[in-house]
C-alpha cells in the first residue's frame, strides 16, 4: 500500500483527474474533498461491502444449517 | 393480498404485515416494502422478503442468539428514520450468506435489519461498532475456512 502524508489544505491526485483534498482533522475525524468525474462511484467502504454482500445474500438458496445453528446456540 | 415469494410460492399477506423501508436496503434502494415470514420449525431464522417481487428475499438470523454480546451503536439519525426514540424499540436481524460448505456461512454484523415493529418502518443500518465486519464467520471453529 503507497502511504502518503498530508497536512490539512493539501491534496494529492489519483490518476488523470480525481483529486483528494484534506479539508480538517478533529480527532480521529478527518473530513476529506474528492474531485472526481460523475461517472466515478464513490462510497464508504462499509457500504460497498455491504452492497456486494448482500448481493450474494439474496442468491443464496442454500438455507443455514439448524442443527449446528441449535447446538451453538445451546453450548452457551 | 397474494405475493410470490422466493422460497414459498404465493402467500397471502395483509396490508398490516408490510414493513416499509423508507431507503431499501443497500444495492435495493428501491425495494420499500418487506414481510418478515417466519420459520416455523426455527424461531432464530426469518425471511426479509420483498412483498413486490420474488426478489430480493434475505435469510435473517437474531445475532443476540449467536453472539450475546452484541451491541450494537447506531449512527446519527438512525432512529429518527426508524421513528425510535430507545433502541428497546428496535428489534435487529443480520443478513446471512450461506456458501456451498455451509459451515462457512457467514454473517453481517456491522450492517444490521433493523425494525420498529410498531412503526412498520425498518432500515439497514451500518453501526458505528469498528469491531463488526460485514463478513463474520458464524462457526469459526469448522468449515474450511475459506
Amino acid at each position: 500500500m503507497l502511504v502518503i502524508t498530508r497536512k490539512v489544505a493539501e491534496s494529492f491526485i489519483i490518476g488523470d483527474n480525481i483529486r483528494i483534498n484534506i479539508l480538517s482533522v478533529s480527532g480521529d475525524k478527518i473530513k476529506i474533498g474528492i474531485e472526481a468525474p460523475k461517472d466515478v462511484k464513490i462510497m464508504r467502504t462499509e457500504v460497498y461491502e455491504t452492497i456486494c454482500n448482500n448481493i450474494e445474500a439474496v442468491t443464496t438458496e442454500k438455507l443455514p444449517d439448524l442443527e449446528l445453528l441449535k447446538k451453538k446456540i445451546l453450548k452457551k | 393480498m397474494l405475493i410470490k415469494t422466493k422460497d414459498f410460492e404465493y402467500i397471502e399477506i395483509s396490508e398490516e404485515d408490510i414493513i416499509s423501508f423508507p431507503n431499501g436496503v443497500y444495492g435495493f434502494e428501491d425495494t420499500k416494502k418487506f414481510v418478515i415470514l417466519k420459520n416455523p420449525e426455527n424461531i432464530w431464522m426469518m425471511y426479509l422478503q420483498s412483498a413486490e417481487n420474488e426478489d430480493p428475499r434475505f435469510i435473517l438470523l437474531d445475532p443476540f442468539m449467536i453472539f450475546e454480546d452484541y451491541n450494537p451503536l447506531l449512527p446519527e439519525g438512525a432512529f429518527e428514520l426508524l421513528g425510535a426514540s430507545d433502541k428497546k424499540d428496535l428489534n435487529f436481524f443480520v443478513v446471512t450468506v450461506v456458501p456451498e460448505n455451509i459451515k462457512d456461512m457467514t454473517v453481517n454484523l456491522k450492517s444490521p435489519v433493523v425494525i420498529n415493529f410498531d412503526k412498520k418502518i425498518g432500515a439497514q443500518v451500518i453501526l458505528e461498532n469498528k469491531e463488526y465486519t460485514v463478513r463474520t464467520r458464524v462457526f469459526p471453529d469448522e468449515g474450511t475456512g475459506a
